[in-house]
């Protein structure tokens, strides 16, 4: 245990910064061993015994809608309790989507409705004793479909003959460009100068298409949610969320049920990455309990997870950059197409953030626009997906940019080090574009791009290998880099919220909303409690995302736990000290102004007491009362972490196969609560945006159903297609964070994909603007050059 | 039809249909280290030692494993925790979905292979998935805890 | 998936009885596929108390049972001696352990599977089937044989002979079916050239076997022509993970990188 001589505020007023004993220290985390030595602790592990299971019919047609539908021998099989279809259940439209309300994303879906959408679509409901007799029935459920034409082109989808949403009663919470009678679910346009006159006047232009694909978020634990009626007649949920207290209000405001009568707790998460930031069979849960007054449960099937949960949002992003020949960036035009998918969750600020959070990387330039449409078609729903749209934008801006100094004949780093975003900047993007809404203004109070970029050259020896290096026979080293930005929370939207109790002996409850979906934010608000309190890890009990027990937290998404969450934790802490402070004070008959603390002991003058026996004398002796303390944090600007990603990999230009040799990471996220879950946040987006960059791939039969259902035929990195990844942290100390410290959750997926792409680029001239970057397109680009130089040749 | 068979060294009786799976007949009977990640033989979550060996109970039927030997983490404790102590120091257990799998799989790695290289150690844990660390944490844990147990 | 019975076998010949006694019963090898096919099967016969579990290695035969697990043979001292390894080398690129302890030989052989990566070394060496009661065939007739044969596969029987291997499978990823396969073995008598996954099973390639094996030397200019003899008699297709022509460039690679491999090592 350590023993530290001097408060906090004395050590910042020596040193000029405060000296951290706990954050930025590593710490196990306070759950690992205990959930490895396999106690119960996920959803499925908490499910009342007796559960009646849930199974879903769905749709087989990717367009259709239901003519008939007759449940009366399903009804009537021995051991099953219920059966709903679309008469059966509230016609209310709500949004899936876990978002603060009210909700940017459009009020488009019914808990069952009488039109299919997509292949998986739920068609019906059906409750039994057990899981087998749950399948019979769905195979009696009688469906007479109108099968209807499905759009399964999101380029022909808008003002497509098919209209997906022709139905009345939903609507737009505010307007986002909702035009559903156009398959439109959302639009955008914004201007900073006049992007049209700039590029007229630039010395190179470039105009460039990129197409980014559906990605599954695969998280181990499939989809699942378990209800019951407790003894005082309350619908309680426990389920697998990012997202709580959004699962609740939209519980009550679409089953038409109090809030009051709800609480939904969220126990241990098996990874959700955005794909449960949603609901996902809570409504199903819920209303089998409420109907049937017993426990129920639904558990995903993995195909369930891939065909019926979410995908990120595909697009075509097309991109104009103009420059002049001193390498200065001058403008950048954007249009976006994004497939939202049969649903509009997460439709329009995905798409915003493609923009919101990669061009301001470019803040020196005179003229921007970006604007774009979100379309419905038949294919599964899209939603949230870590970098949400951070990683599309990244891939065609990055990507760009590379081809753009080509035409230029500018090295790509000293482009890059010319014209972006330096701490102190701003950029007029921050203003404008927020989340579905109005940005924020913010400077740069910290950014370390500069010194990412410089460190990461010296860590991945880009100087021996850019652009590349040939190896014997077919085989070529290369390198490639792109750069990248995300947020911390959602500025004036996301409040998250602690409360800190003291217990006897001397050591804390912490509660917090904060979602803990395996990254760890119980452990990191436990170290920031336990360094502002200065005590240990181990003295501060996390209890999280309860929503009778724990106070409000938006959830775990927009990289918002660290920084959000985490000052609301310090503001609880400092509360709990000064009050600790006083109580001591009156035990010591002294004024406030002589007591000094130094997490063991409060001395004053010549007396003291142990924090010890102060928390037991609270409870038990004198002035007896429980300290409670409870803080709250809205964001006034979302500071962006940066980090600059250097690939290199081995290519066999016979073949296009390659290797990922090593990807290094250099990420400015401020102070680091704890180091190495940092670096796992940032090591496992880098894993799973090279799984999106070279081997993920979400593909449909040509009748709409999902072909990519399984893990065999859906890839996801493997421990070896990982050679090596390098990760480092630049030192950086952000002021309105907590100890300095910035979000880190999603910043590590942006930038693989554009590093790739250069680096293919570099090591084989072929670019590729299509995702996945499969080694059968690097081979059929090989054999076009080739094709030209012998017509060039021919000449 | 009744099953006995031997469950983390006690002996054991199940009944069970024909079809019934290992990881169904454990998880109903409350061993909930046992995860379901896919049901279908590709992600290795639900992964158990018979007679000492990985397998994935996803994939076993329960009548075949009459007088066999099941492992789970709840049979190992002191040897797993010895392993969580490797994964909490390099900061490798993030969600945790895959981790009781995998510190079976890597217990018998132990007993299988002598002085296992990098590439050994891959090999065999190729089939454990992970989606949440990007697996260099869990090599470097797995490396450490080996090579401080051998 | 429904099984009504479950019957552990107390000898192959009750075994056969029970399997011919009604066309819904099955045999299980290692059942780890099983789940994909969803079947309705009266009674599952288990033939794990016949000790087909057994690698016997004789002075001229390695003789495996049809219930040996794909790790047990992967792991055995005699197949990782074969062709210096390769046949060692393909079971291992099958998925994870977890799924190795569980599958077959037996089963692996027995599937047919277009995108088996077993049967294509095999297929290269001397290899026979044995079947309960009463067959005996190559593993190459087996292959192709049309329609499900009624016997019970109950050995594998490799003859031992000295011979570098080849075995490369083209994948992204460990955890995939693979793109293409491509297997060589080279003797004091010959080249064997198999390709699977194309995507169509295993098969050799007879012609440009019988050019390469006319050759005095082999050169550069041979090792080419008898990739090109591939190309040009044995079928490619297209399917969603890679187009015809894609195969095809696989395949000229891998088949001349192999041949170089066997024979200058």
């Amino acid at each position: 245990m350590l023993r530290v001589p001097i408060t906090t505020e004395s050590h910042q007023a020596l040193f000029g910064g405060p000296q951290m004993r706990i954050v930025k220290h590593k710490t196990p985390s306070i759950d690992g061993k205990g959930i490895m030595m396999g106690r119960p602790a996920y959803s499925d592990d908490l499910a009342d015994p007796n559960a009646l299971i849930i199974k879903i019919l769905r749709s087989p047609h990717a367009f259709a809608k239901i003519k008939s539908i007759d449940t009366t021998q399903a009804k009537e099989l021995n051991g099953v309790e219920i059966v709903l279809t679309y008469q059966d259940v509230p016609k209310r439209s709500f949004t899936r989507a876990g978002q603060g309300y009210p909700e940017p994303s459009p009020h488009d879906k019914f808990v069952l409705d009488e039109y299919v959408r997509f292949v998986g679509d739920e068609v019906a409901c059906v409750a039994a004793i057990s899981e087998k007799i749950a399948v019979q029935a769905l195979n009696l459920i009688k469906v007479e479909y109108e099968v209807l034409e499905p759009v399964l082109d999101f380029e022909k989808a808008y003002e497509n003959q098919s209209v997906i949403h022709p139905e009345e009663g939903i609507l737009e919470m505010f307007p986002i460009g909702f035009l559903p009678k156009k398959n439109v679910a959302a639009s955008y346009e914004m201007n900073v100068g006049n992007v049209d006159d700039v590029l007229k006047s630039c010395d190179v232009v470039i105009e460039e298409s990129f197409y980014t694909q559906a990605q599954a978020h695969a998280m181990m634990e499939p989809h699942t949610v378990n209800a019951r009626i407790d003894f005082q007649n309350r619908l309680v949920l426990y389920t697998s969320t990012q997202t709580p207290f959004h699962v609740r209000r939209i519980l009550s405001q679409t089953l038409d049920v109090p809030l009051s009568r709800i609480r939904v707790i969220k126990p241990r998460v098996g990874g959700g990455f955005g794909g449960k930031q949603a609901l996902h069979g809570e409504m199903f849960a819920a209303l089998v309990t409420l109907k049937t007054g017993k426990p129920s449960k639904i558990n995903y099937t993995r195909s369930e997870v891939f065909e019926s949960s979410y995908t990120r949002h595909p697009m075509r992003i097309d991109v104009k950059l103009g420059a002049d020949k001193d390498g200065t960036l001058k403008a950048i035009d954007c249009y976006i197409l994004s497939d939202t998918g049969a649903y509009g969750e997460h439709a329009l600020t995905v798409f915003m953030v493609a923009g919101s959070k990669v061009l301001p990387l470019y803040n020196k330039v005179d003229a921007v626009r970006f604007a774009g449409q979100v379309v419905y078609t038949n294919h599964v729903s899209a939603g949230a997906f870590r970098g949400y749209g951070a990683i599309q934008g990244n891939f065609a801006i990055e990507s760009a940019v590379d081809m753009l100094c080509a035409k230029l004949d500018m090295d790509p780093i000293l482009f890059r080090q010319k014209n972006m975003i330096l701490e102190g900047e701003t950029s007029p993007i921050f203003a404008i574009m927020g989340e579905g809404t109005e940005g924020t203004a913010m400077n740069m109070e910290s950014c370390k791009l500069d010194f990412c970029v410089k460190r990461g050259l010296e860590l991945s020896h880009w100087k021996d290998i850019y652009p590349r290096k040939e190896i014997k026979d077919s085989k070529v080293k290369a390198v490639g880099m792109a750069i990248a930005m995300q947020g911390s929370g959602i500025p004036y939207i996301d409040m998250g919220a602690a409360t800190i109790k003291l217990n006897d002996d001397g050591f804390y409850n912490l509660m917090v909303g904060a979602t803990d979906i395996g990254q760890g934010s119980d452990t990191i608000l436990a170290q920031i409690a336990a360094e502002e309190l200065m005590t240990t890890v181990d003295k501060v009990i996390v209890y999280s995302s309860d929503s009778d027990l724990t106070p409000f937290d938006t959830g775990a998404y927009a990289s918002s736990t660290t920084y959000v969450s985490g000052n609301a934790v310090l503001n609880a802490a400092k509360i709990m000290k000064n009050m600790l402070l006083e109580e001591a004070a009156n035990a010591l008959k002294v004024e406030l102004k002589y007591v000094e603390f130094d997490g063991f002991t409060f001395k004053a003058k010549d007396q003291e007491i142990s924090f010890r026996d102060l928390a037991n004398r609270l409870y038990y002796n004198e002035d007896q009362k429980q300290l409670t303390a409870t803080g709250s944090y809205v964001g006034t600007k979302s500071p962006p972490p940066f980090m600059a990603g250097f690939i290199t990999i081995e290519l066999d230009k016979e073949t296009g196969e390659y290797d990922i040799l090593d990807y290094v990471s250099v990420v400015d996220c401020g102070t680091p609560i704890n180091p190495k879950l940092a670096q796992g946040q940032v090591e496992g987006g880098i894993v799973q945006g090279i799984g999106m960059a070279a081997y993920e791939d979400v593909q449909y039969s040509s009748k709409g159903s999902l072909l990519s259902n399984g893990f065999l035929n859906y890839h996801i990195p493997t421990t070896k297609n990982i050679h090596k990844l390098t990760t480092e942290f630049a030192e950086s100390y952000e002021e309105s964070g907590p100890f300095g410290a910035k979000s880190v959750g999603e910043i590590g997926i942006d930038t693989p994909p554009a590093a790739l792409a250069n680096a293919v680029y570099n090591a084989t001239g072929v670019r590729i603007k299509t995702l996945p970057i499969t080694p059968q397109k690097i081979y059929e680009g090989i054999q076009k050059l080739k094709q030209k130089e012998i017509s060039n040749e021919a000449k | 039809m009744k099953v006995a068979f031997i469950l983390n060294g006690r002996n054991r009786e199940f009944e069970v249909s024909p079809e019934e799976y290992l990881l169904e007949t454990l998880r109903s009977h409350h061993i909930t280290s046992v995860k379901n990640g896919c049901n279908e033989s590709t992600c290795g979550v639900c992964t158990v030692l018979l007679d000492g060996k990985p397998v994935l109970s996803c994939s076993v039927l329960t009548a075949r494993i009459e007088g066999q030997e099941v492992t789970t983490v709840e049979g190992i404790q002191k040897e797993v925790e010895h392993i969580s102590d490797y994964f909490g120091d390099e900061g490798a257990d993030q969600c945790g979905f895959c981790n009781s799998g995998l510190a079976l799989t890597i217990h018998a790695l132990k007993k299988e292979i002598k002085d296992p290289s990098e590439e050994d150690i891959k090999n065999y844990i190729v089939g454990n998935l992970c989606r949440c660390s990007g697996y260099q944490s869990q090599l470097k844990a797995i490396k450490r805890y080996l090579e401080d147990h051998k | 998936m429904e099984i009504k019975n479950y019957h552990k076998a107390r000898s192959i010949d009750e075994a056969y009885q029970l399997l011919s006694s009604n066309p819904k019963n099955s045999v299980i090898g290692g059942g780890a596929w099983m789940k994909k096919s969803s079947p309705t099967i009266e009674t599952l016969i288990d033939l794990k108390d016949l000790k087909l579990d057994q690698i016997i290695e004789t002075e001229s035969l390695i003789e495996i049972g049809a219930m040996v697990t794909l790790h047990q043979l992967e792991t055995d001292q005699s197949i990782i001696k074969l062709g210096d390894g390769f046949v060692s080398q393909s079971l291992s690129e099958v998925l994870g352990v977890g799924f190795r302890n569980i599958a077959t030989i037996g089963g692996s052989i027995v599937g047919r599977y277009a995108f088996s990566d077993i049967i294509p070394t095999l297929l290269t060496l001397p290899v026979h089937l044995v079947f309960y009661p009463a067959k005996e065939m190559t593993l190459e007739a087996f292959l192709n044989a049309k329609g499900k044969v009624d016997d019970i596969l109950t050995h594998i029987v490799i003859k031992k002979i000295k011979g570098q291997g080849f075995f490369k499978k083209v994948a992204q990823s460990p955890l995939e079916f693979a793109i293409l396969n491509v297997a060589i073995f080279k003797d004091d008598q010959a080249y064997k050239i198999a390709i699977g996954s194309r995507p169509s099973g295993a098969i050799l390639a007879e012609e440009a076997m019988a050019y390469l094996n006319k050759q005095k030397v082999v050169n550069d200019e041979v090792v080419e022509q008898t990739a090109n003899i591939v190309l040009e008699t044995i079928k490619f297709g297209s399917n969603r993970v890679a187009s015809e022509d894609y195969r095809k460039a696989l395949a000229k690679a891998y088949v001349k990188r192999g041949i170089k491999e066997v024979t200058f090592k």
